[in-house]
């Protein structure tokens, strides 16, 4: 049986998305169409069990000042990828703005955030935060860039929720 | 307060000044501009003059701001008429003298649409390459089929980039009162993209060339159907694409292809739009020369006018030169097609006449081997050898074989099986046949039995009963066995009917009844009468009568045996061919007269050949055996055919070969050595076939590297043997060649190596058994 979801990565503006999933996937478009379009579109197949699963993850343009997410590339999603800078805080802010926008937009569906540079000293995220997240139902976590720890995890975690739904 | 007053007035009354002007002058145009369109039309006549005067004054820089997009413009509407005419003119072309052509003929007639019209329509040549069923809300695949041979990117991804885009579209060009505005269509290069939206699926075509509107009428006609057929999995779709396998075959239908319906051979078809170019050249000249003249003529008055634009226009001059110089080139193309055309006409009736003849051959053969057929089903007919009569010879059949004297007519067998025996050329030797009926046949003539004996065959030998005189029972017992080859013959059933005689006039002598028994027992004898008589004046008194093989015993060594005096003995022999297995090692060594290196051993039963031979002679023993000794075993594993050996071994040597090729080119380019090399090769390897009766089939096989696989990939592989296949046939001796091509599929191209090595052309030798494995056996 063939099972196809949309998921949708969604962060502040340099949190490093891209180069978090860019080994975990596949694409065969160039990196201009996040600039141009806004979406830069992978693949991703996950093996659940018995179950195959291919996600199809839109990697949506970062949040900023100058470039908003389109809302309308948000449709039809079935899970949604956070991505937060752990050495700079006030990104947990904008993973928290575009959340509320996604549940405005498409409703609640399974989302995980991921809280990247965890590893590095500057991280200004510390566990009493993340902590309070998760009381909060978020489930969060911490990843690298470079090891990409957790990457996999998050991906496998997402669908087995989208699936279980 | 009288100076403020007068201050203020004169205030009031003083123009602003070119400066103060100058400062607000751009936000004034600016902010007219933004209300009302007043500026254009106060402006218009200031621009229009200011630009004359600019072209007046110095034209060169004016047409050098428009030379960018004027030549561009120009050339790309010219095109653009160009191949459209070109396609209509081509198709119009083949059309017009076909009974489709008279069809559209009486459609434009009837419709009151011009000619050429309804043949685009017609004509429209498209493929769909792709076809994408979108979900709507979450972008995600639910089918994607391709068209054969065709190989699409990661479909998963360009679907959910076709939705974004539409979504992008959407968001980028709001449309007032449409929600659901769509991505209709667009173009890339070739590739038409066709989408066919519904409120819960989106179907996206990829089209190569011109689809007629009823095919995106189509698109649309299935989009609504799948909604029939699917709407609420669409509605409640959660990523499980199984439930739209089932309209699996609607998406089918829109996977359409149009195709020119005929095609003529290459160089015909070439050779016709070569000429169809050729005239439009001509055409095109002629329209650009008489618009040109009527231009020039009516620009004559105003030569600053003509002067203003003769820059702009230097592209079609440019595009005029190139018209004449390329109807030079295709006049010189033409004429090397049309040499082409008349050079692979003549090949083409040289092989058909081959085929012909070679066709009329196989009939002959297999007439031939039918007559053999009827021949050797006949009781008493061994045919041992068959052949065409050379051209032009009076029989058409050469047979040579063994006649039993009691064998029907071999030329009754042969007008009873449909030939006609004038055709025949036959070369019978007597022979003594070993079937049952001819047997008894022979010895009821032979020995005249009286009317009280029977003979009878029980299926291992003939025996006799009843009564007969002493005298015809003695002979029969001495005679009998010697007509009886292979089979016994039993007389000890018979009864005399005569008292037995105690001494007559004329006693047997016995040394001549001891030298007919000797007979008897000799393979290859047979006594057919025997008397004796008073003495004729020559002294012989013993008379005899019979058959006697070639490789028999000499009958004077078995007189002398028997000690008879041969000087009293007067015999004929009359030559025959006996069945007798003991004579079959003696026969098979004079009749097979084998090569100086094959030695040939066995005995009645058995024969075993070893040695080197060449492939006739190794045929020729078979079938030697099989007429001769029809019982006998032979084996002849031992022997190496040494025309086989030589075919493998020039098989082999043409598989070690290879030729290479520069990069995505096709073209054979053979040393003079490479050359000579071939030829000899391709010669050696006919000889040993046709000597081995085998048929050759070379399979070219091209090969293309891994970097040859996105420039044109298998096509430049087949191109490749194609080319080699057609340098082959060039260099083999007339038909003696059969090629086929071997190119890798599209799959074998994934992970190719790259290199020069790697672009080439190799050999497979395939060949297959002539009249005994008609199915064809790898070598």
């Amino acid at each position: 049986m063939s099972v196809r979801k949309k998921i949708c990565m969604l962060g502040g503006f340099a949190v490093g998305k891209t180069s978090l999933v860019r080994r975990f996937v596949s694409s065969i478009f160039s990196d201009t169409y996040q600039t141009t379009v806004g979406v830069h579109i992978e693949k991703k197949d996950v093996q659940l069990g018995e179950r195959e699963v291919t996600l199809m993850l839109w990697d949506l343009h970062g949040e900023d000042e100058l470039q908003s997410v389109r809302s309308s590339y948000l449709r039809g999603s079935s899970g949604l990828l956070f991505v937060a800078d752990g050495t700079r805080a006030a990104t947990l802010d904008v993973v928290l703005a575009l959340r509320q926008r996604a549940r405005d937009t498409i409703g609640d569906v399974p989302a995980i955030l991921l809280v990247n540079k965890c590893d590095l000293p500057e991280c200004e995220l510390d566990d009493e935060r993340l902590q309070a997240l998760q009381d909060e139902g978020w489930t969060v976590l911490r990843t690298s860039a470079k090891t990409g720890e957790h990457v996999e995890q998050a991906f496998v975690e997402l669908t087995a929720r989208m699936v279980a739904d | 307060m009288g100076d403020e007053l007068e201050r203020l007035q004169e205030l009031e009354s003083r123009r602003p000044t070119a400066d103060e002007i100058s400062d607000v002058l751009p936000d004034a145009v600016a902010l007219r501009s933004q209300r009302d369109s007043e500026l254009d039309g106060a402006l218009s006549p200031t621009i229009e003059g200011s630009l004359e005067r600019a072209v007046q004054r110095n034209p060169q820089r004016i047409a050098d701001a428009i030379f960018p997009i004027i030549g561009p413009a120009i050339r790309k509407s010219m095109r653009a008429a160009l191949s459209s005419i070109v396609e209509g003119f081509n198709r119009a072309l083949e059309e017009s003298f076909t009974l489709r052509g008279l069809g559209w003929r009486i459609e434009a007639w009837r419709s009151g649409t011009p000619y050429p019209e309804v043949v685009l329509t017609h004509s429209l040549v498209y493929r769909v390459e792709q076809l994408f069923l979108i979900h709507e809300r979450t972008g995600v695949q639910l089918e994607h089929l391709t068209a054969p041979a065709i190989q699409a990117q990661d479909p998963d991804l360009v679907t959910a980039m076709l939705s974004a885009l539409q979504a992008f579209m959407r968001d980028s060009f709001p449309q007032e009162g449409e929600q659901r505005a769509t991505l209709n269509h667009f173009e890339f290069g070739e590739l038409r993209f066709e989408v066919a939206a519904g409120p819960h699926a989106t179907l996206a075509a990829v089209v190569r060339g011109t689809a007629p509107s009823a095919y995106r009428e189509l698109l649309q006609d299935t989009i609504e159907r799948i909604h029939t057929a699917v709407g609420p999995e669409l509605v409640e779709f959660d990523g499980d694409t199984g439930p739209f396998l089932r309209i699996h075959d609607l998406l089918e239908e829109c996977l359409a292809e149009q195709r020119v319906q005929h095609q003529k051979s290459r160089f015909a078809s070439f050779a016709k739009r070569a000429v169809a170019v050729l005239l439009l050249a001509l055409l095109a000249t002629w329209i650009i020369s008489t618009l040109w003249g009527n231009w020039r003529e009516a620009q004559a008055d105003d030569k600053a006018a003509a002067a203003r634009l003769e820059h702009a226009f230097k592209s079609v001059e440019e595009l005029e030169a190139q018209a004449a110089g390329t109807q030079q080139l295709l006049a010189r193309l033409a004429a090397d097609v049309q040499r082409l055309a008349d050079e692979e006409e003549r090949a083409r009736q040289e092989r058909a006449a081959a085929d012909g003849r070679r066709q009329v051959l196989d009939a002959r053969r297999a007439r031939l081997s039918e007559l053999r057929r009827a021949l050797d089903a006949e009781p008493g007919l061994a045919v041992t050898a068959t052949e065409l009569a050379a051209e032009g010879a009076a029989q058409a059949f050469v047979v040579a074989g063994l006649r039993d004297p009691h064998a029907r007519a071999p030329l009754t067998v042969a007008a009873q099986a449909g030939f006609d025996p004038n055709l025949i050329d036959a070369h019978w030797t007597p022979w003594l046949s070993p079937a049952p009926d001819l047997v008894l046949a022979r010895m009821r003539e032979q020995l005249a039995p009286p009317a009280t004996v029977s003979l009878a065959y029980d299926g291992e030998r003939v025996s006799a009963h009843g009564t007969a005189p002493r005298a015809w029972i003695e002979r029969a017992a001495l005679v009998g066995p010697g007509l009886a080859p292979t089979l016994s013959f039993d007389t000890t059933a018979l009864q005399p009917s005569d008292p037995p005689v105690p001494a007559g006039p004329l006693p047997m002598d016995p040394a001549l009844a001891d030298y007919v028994r000797r007979l008897a027992d000799e393979p290859g004898l047979v006594v057919l009468d025997y008397a004796m008589g008073d003495p004729l004046p020559s002294g012989r008194q013993l008379v005899l009568e019979g058959l006697r093989d070639p490789d028999a015993r000499d009958p004077l060594e078995v007189a002398r045996d028997a000690a008879l005096d041969t000087t009293r003995l007067h015999a004929l022999w009359t030559p025959y061919e006996s069945g007798d297995p003991v004579l079959l090692l003696a026969k098979a060594r004079r009749q097979l007269a084998p090569p100086a290196g094959v030695v040939l051993d066995g005995d009645g039963r058995r024969l075993v050949a070893s040695g080197r031979a060449p492939g006739d002679w190794i045929r020729r023993a078979r079938t030697w055996v099989t007429a001769h000794a029809a019982n006998a075993s032979y084996d002849d594993s031992a022997v190496v055919d040494i025309d086989r050996q030589e075919l493998d071994e020039r098989a082999t040597e043409l598989e070690l070969l290879a030729f290479y090729f520069e990069l995505a080119d096709h073209d054979v380019d053979l040393s003079d050595t490479e050359r000579a090399d071939l030829t000899r090769l391709l010669r050696q390897l006919d000889d040993a076939a046709r000597r081995s009766s085998r048929l050759v089939r070379i399979v070219v096989h091209g090969h293309i590297d891994g970097s040859e696989t996105i420039r044109g990939g298998v096509e430049v592989a087949r191109r490749r043997a194609g080319a080699m296949a057609q340098e082959l046939e060039r260099l083999a001796p007339a038909g003696a060649v059969f090629t086929s091509l071997g190119v890798p599929t599209a799959d074998e191209q994934d992970g190719l190596p790259v290199g020069s090595i790697h672009r080439k052309v190799t050999f497979e030798v395939i060949t297959f058994g002539a009249d005994s494995d008609p199915s064809g056996t790898p070598r």
